[in-house]
């Protein structure tokens, strides 16, 4: 296990932060759209389940993505969502953290990121259910959320990977993840 | 190069004595460390065999480097940018590894009992948005009572030459040079036995790099001191050891300044090192006489009063040797040749011209122009206070803040309330902050937007974009992203950027701003070389002496008003 720094804290917790504003607005436009797409408008449901991926595509340490979901659910519940949210963000953050986990914190690609997006929402559906969000006959839960796991496997498979990638080109990246045993044996 | 195991070197001689008890190192520490610390009561900070290089990059810095610094020296550690001297201060107060991971081998490491860190950003230091807050956080750590607060808050002002009626005031209305202050005045919170200064004044003006040294010097004199500085005038007399690294990190030099500044000249000059006789040094070296006798040639002539350089007959022995610039830049043989072609100019009409012009931010006008003029081929050096209105001056010229009153370029009157504000034809801006520019994830990419935006072909963008890479010295791979450049690269890709929009009036906002001398006098010289084909430069600058020798004309911009316009070479 990698120690944590100071700069992973900071950075997972701004990575939060900021997708927590972005969720802010993100539920404003969800709550819009309900009356013209009432189903379909799970397909932009995925943004709840970026900050996790983003979160460990960007720095790759164990646990990043848990608490990078907690952050960014600590923000929205303090913007007034209450604490629903942060149990949403605690479960959808587990989830993907546990799939990362199964593969050893050492996949990084577009299928990992995706299938950790589909587990977060596997966690929502569960969540859904205990709440009563999800009060439907099987169809209508096989539609919704089915959408909802293409939605999950878009945002944080494929944006998250890009964005991620795009980032890498600035070489921002390079001082914020873990560095390999290898870097060190060059120095002998 | 050596280690320098010869030089002299201040090593106290209880060093011999060290315990044997070489400490294992937790384990906690990044993988693959060699352990050991040793504990020197006389050593404030030390590393020995200090082997570093960054994530994915090729080069090793320091090369088993060893380096004790004892208690109550003043230490300046100068060397080329990019030798690792930032690094080097962060791995000897234990930034790095605490706080960033960098593959990092030492035989034997000391960190100071107590330290602070003073960094070169004023605006990135700070966590809290007012003074008190700022120096509050410090003292909560060190449980420091809420009653005994305000005191040791203003005794620690004092100590740095700040002093305020209210502390509840916030950060962002100080000058920078109050910010530095403010920083090194909560690092005295600590009370640190060693403090690390990062560069402290590279992003102040003179003003403000005067009033942080001053308070350097009086509220550090009896603690360790680690300085990496480019600007060394101010400190020179203060420091008690130079230690010289070069591209690598290796140990080149290590003693009293006079020693290093007497045999290693040569690499003070070849490391851009603002030491105190460069400018007069670079007065006398080929290439600035190279520029005179040009403009003078052109039909410029010394405005009398402006600066003649009292040094140029006696320097000549040294202008050969020492000019502060790498070899003549490749355009040297046209240069003269441009200069005759160009020289003289078949009508006068000004390049620019303004009356009653007004800029404005917001609602409020910030700067009026009664009546000004520029003419082709100038170069204006703007100057005045902070705030006066002279990053105005530039945007309204660029058209990227509202204007009101006459601005007429090359004839074409700019209209006054357009239903869309563009950027008139052929006049570029250049930002203080190369970054802001750039738009593309790569070097050709940023050439050719701004190429294929002034019209050019396919084939035509592919040969411009290759002829200004060149001559700017940046033939680098093309696909390189602009963030991966160092400093001065990004400035000349700013640069370039402007001329590859066909730019003919190049407005640039302070771009010597923090660089080495190597870097600013080949800036200098370009713009130099610029002008002569037939551009026109205004440029916001704090550097006196680029005013005084190398702008032809000075406006000095007081509260938002040109309050003078100053030639300073005429034709």
């Amino acid at each position: 296990m990698k120690q944590w720094k100071f700069t992973d804290v900071l950075v997972t917790i701004m990575v939060g932060i900021v997708f927590g504003v972005i969720m802010k607005f993100w539920d404003d436009f969800y709550t819009f759209i309900k009356p013209l797409l009432p189903t379909l408008r799970q397909l932009v449901y995925g943004m709840w389940f970026m900050v996790g991926p983003f979160a460990f595509l960007l720095i790759r340490k164990p646990g990043t993505a848990l608490l990078a979901s907690l952050a960014g659910a600590g923000l929205s519940a303090f913007i007034g969502h209450g604490v629903e949210v942060l149990v949403y963000g605690f479960v959808q953050g587990l989830a993907a953290e546990l799939l990362f986990a199964a593969f050893r914190y050492k996949r990084y690609n577009i299928a990992v990121a995706g299938l950790a997006g589909v587990m977060s929402c596997l966690g929502s559906f569960l969540l859904d259910l205990y709440y009563g969000y999800a009060d439907l006959e099987a169809w209508a839960l096989a539609v919704k959320y089915g959408l909802r796991v293409i939605s999950a496997f878009i945002f944080t498979g494929i944006f998250a990977y890009y964005i991620i990638k795009a980032l890498e080109a600035t070489k921002v990246t390079k001082l914020i993840r873990p560095v390999s045993k290898e870097e060190y044996e060059q120095l002998d | 190069m050596a280690v320098s195991d010869q030089k002299t070197r201040e090593v106290p001689a209880h060093e011999e004595n060290r315990k044997s008890g070489v400490q294992e190192f937790s384990s906690e520490r990044t993988q693959g460390n060699s352990h050991g610390s040793f504990s020197d009561a006389g050593i404030s900070a030390g590393v020995e065999h200090l082997r570093l290089k960054f994530p994915e990059e090729p080069d090793i810095f320091f090369h088993h480097l060893t380096l004790h610094i004892p208690k109550g020296q003043k230490v300046l550690i100068l060397g080329p940018s990019g030798s690792g001297k930032s690094t080097l201060l962060q791995v000897l107060s234990g930034l790095i590894p605490n706080s960033i991971e960098v593959p990092m081998k030492y035989s034997r490491i000391q960190l100071p009992a107590s330290w602070g860190f003073v960094f070169q950003d004023p605006d990135t230091q700070f966590c809290m948005p007012f003074v008190d807050e700022e120096l509050a956080f410090v003292l909560e750590n060190q449980k420091v009572p809420r009653r005994e607060m305000e005191s040791r808050m203003r005794e620690a002002l004092g100590k740095v030459g700040l002093s305020f009626e209210h502390l509840h005031i916030p950060i962002q209305q100080l000058s920078q040079g109050m910010k530095q202050r403010l920083a090194l005045a909560s690092v005295l919170l600590l009370k640190p036995e060693t403090v690390f200064l990062d560069e402290p004044s590279a992003l102040l003006d003179p003003e403000g790099t005067g009033q942080i040294w001053t308070s350097i010097k009086q509220a550090l004199n009896d603690r360790t001191v680690i300085v990496v500085e480019h600007k060394i005038d101010a400190i020179v007399d203060w420091i008690d050891r130079i230690v010289m690294l070069d591209e690598q990190g290796r140990l080149i030099a290590d003693g009293k300044p006079e020693d290093v500044f007497r045999d290693h000249k040569a690499e003070l000059v070849r490391y851009g090192i603002w030491y105190p006789s460069v400018w007069e040094e670079y007065l006398a070296s080929p290439g600035w006489q190279a520029i005179c006798a040009n403009r003078r040639q052109s039909g410029l002539s010394e405005v009398a009063g402006g600066d003649h350089d009292p040094l140029q007959e006696n320097r000549q022995e040294t202008a050969g040797a020492h000019s502060p610039l790498h070899p003549q830049p490749e355009r040297n043989e046209s240069s003269i040749d441009a200069a005759q072609y160009y020289g003289i100019r078949p009508d006068n009409t000004p390049v620019v011209e303004l009356e009653q012009f007004e800029a404005y931010r917001g609602k409020q006008c910030k700067l009026r122009i009664e009546k000004a003029s520029i003419d082709e081929r100038s170069w204006i050096a703007v100057t005045g206070e902070n705030g006066a209105g002279k990053s105005t001056l530039l945007l309204a010229l660029t058209q990227l803040i509202p204007t009101a009153g006459k601005y007429v370029l090359r004839g074409k009157a700019i209209p006054e309330n357009p239903k869309k504000r563009r950027v008139p034809e052929g006049v570029s801006l250049v930002f203080q902050n190369p970054e802001m520019q750039m738009v593309t994830d790569s070097l050709y990419d940023e050439l050719a937007l701004s190429l294929s935006k002034a019209g050019l072909s396919h084939d035509e963008i592919a040969e411009e974009a290759e002829r200004l890479l060149r001559y700017f010295r940046l033939n680098l791979d093309p696909r390189r992203h602009p963030y991966d450049l160092s400093l001065g690269q990004k400035r000349r890709l700013s640069v370039a950027t402007a001329l590859a929009a066909q730019a003919s009036v190049l407005l640039l906002d302070e771009p010597t701003f923090g660089q080495d001398a190597r870097n600013t006098f080949a800036l200098l010289e370009y713009m130099e070389q610029l002008r002569v084909e037939g551009k026109t430069i205004v440029m916001v600058t704090h550097d006196r002496r680029v005013v005084d020798h190398f702008a032809t004309e000075e406006w000095v911009i007081e509260k938002g008003r040109l309050k003078e316009i100053r030639k300073i070479w005429r034709s």
